[in-house]
């Protein structure tokens, strides 16, 4: 198995640490993914990210086309109809391939209910020590550095979308179990990323990365 | 969830109201997240507009924000208790008409709008022909922006 290591694209000097209370190693999944594509000569990464997760994911192809720097160009996109694909491209370009596309969070408890796939227990509920900053749980780790007004306390919480420790905000829930988590789903008023702090830091900061080579 | 799956697409010429029909669909079905109603509002209070500008749920892009045009097509969900709904949202101008032709392959209706000022243009019969072209089996014709000619039939 081929597996590209952010803490060796680090180590390299590939990505940097960013610095500070925000500080956040999601960014630096850009270059250590461009060049293990790069390095492996893949013509095509596939990713479960779904239209229905965020406004620039909502304007996604299934097959999705990468220039030479791993580039997504939002404005230029190539004609997709019914389910043929363009798999045309130049030495050193790729694809991203997105075959869930059009599922919603809502298949996607379902499918696993239906095929009794299992889950980390992170989805579940759990009892678990966090920070309120802002809106958003933030899990307590060695990794995340605490503002002088902001406490460490115990809360019973489930993660409904699952990226850094540093950004991922979880939800307080009770929901242990798919049937929980279903109608949990099925009654939310947020967004299911609305807790992730990467997607917070600008109005288009989705479409930013994604258009930098983030999956 | 039962029920069947409906796809559908809007069609029609460039700000015709197709983005901010959708928004106010999803807005009126109870269909968005409560941060995502928020981050609109917000959003239209930067641009110094009184009201929620719906398009803007839909036009998710930089560029299609600060030109207020849609430029790619959006895939947006929603169900209620008896149906599953995709619907794509397309672009009107002619210059992408490629993306309208990319959401439109899969949709199993069309609504395609027209505003009441301009009546039938040049992109209104392009978008219709190629609705016909694909064989969309239901095409729902939607008479928009009749506010502004004071609802007169004429
Ligand atoms: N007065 C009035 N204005 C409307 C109505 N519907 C939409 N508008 C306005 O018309 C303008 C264009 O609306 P959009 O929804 O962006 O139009 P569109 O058809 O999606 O445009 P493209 O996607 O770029 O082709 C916006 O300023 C809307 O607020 C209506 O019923 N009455
Ligand atoms: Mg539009």
């Amino acid at each position: 198995m081929v597996v590209g290591s952010v803490q060796e694209a680090i180590d390299n000097g590939l990505a940097q640490d960013e610095k500070g209370v925000h500080a956040t190693r999601n960014t630096a999944q850009i270059p250590t993914l461009i060049d293990t594509i790069e390095k492996n000569k893949f013509d095509a990464a596939m990713g479960g990210a779904r239209r229905d997760e965020e406004k620039a994911r909502a304007k996604e192809r299934f097959f999705s086309h990468r220039d030479d720097f791993g580039q997504w160009d939002p404005k230029n996109q190539r004609p997709e109809l019914w389910n043929l694909f363009n798999g045309k491209k130049k030495f050193g370009e790729h694809f991203r391939v997105f075959p869930i596309s059009n599922w919603t969070e809502m298949d996607i408890w379902q499918y696993i209910k239906k095929e009794k796939i299992a889950l980390p227990s992170l989805y579940f509920s759990h009892e678990r020590e966090v920070i309120r900053r802002g809106n958003t749980i933030l899990a307590n780790s060695p990794f995340i550095t605490l503002k002088p007004n902001e406490k460490v306390t115990k809360e019973i919480v489930r993660f409904r979308t699952i990226g850094d420790l540093t950004i991922t905000g979880a939800v307080e829930s009770e929901a242990s179990t798919l049937d929980h988590i279903i109608a949990e789903v099925a009654a939310a008023r947020e967004t299911e990323r609305g807790n992730r702090a990467d997607d917070q830091r600008s109005e288009a900061a989705m479409e930013e990365r994604k258009k930098e080579g983030y999956f | 969830m039962k029920g069947e799956l409906l796809r559908f697409t809007t069609a029609g010429s460039v700000d015709d109201g197709k983005s901010t029909l959708i928004g106010r669909l999803l807005y009126d079905s109870k269909s968005i997240f409560q941060d995502q109603l928020a981050a609109i509002e917000n959003t239209s209070k930067k641009k110094g507009l009184d009201e929620i500008d719906f398009s803007l749920l839909t036009d998710g892009l930089k560029d299609e924000r600060e030109q207020g045009i849609t430029i790619d097509v959006a895939y947006r969900y929603f169900n209620t208790p008896n149906r599953k709904f995709i619907i794509a949202d397309t672009p009107g101008h002619i210059q992408y008409t490629r993306n309208m032709v990319t959401g439109a392959s899969t949709a199993n209706a069309a609504l395609i709008l027209i505003d009441a000022r301009n009546g039938v243009i040049e992109q209104t019969k392009r978008h219709s022909y190629i609705a016909s072209l694909l064989q969309i089996p239901h095409v729902l014709v939607c008479i928009n922006k009749m506010d502004l000619v004071d609802y007169q039939t004429i």
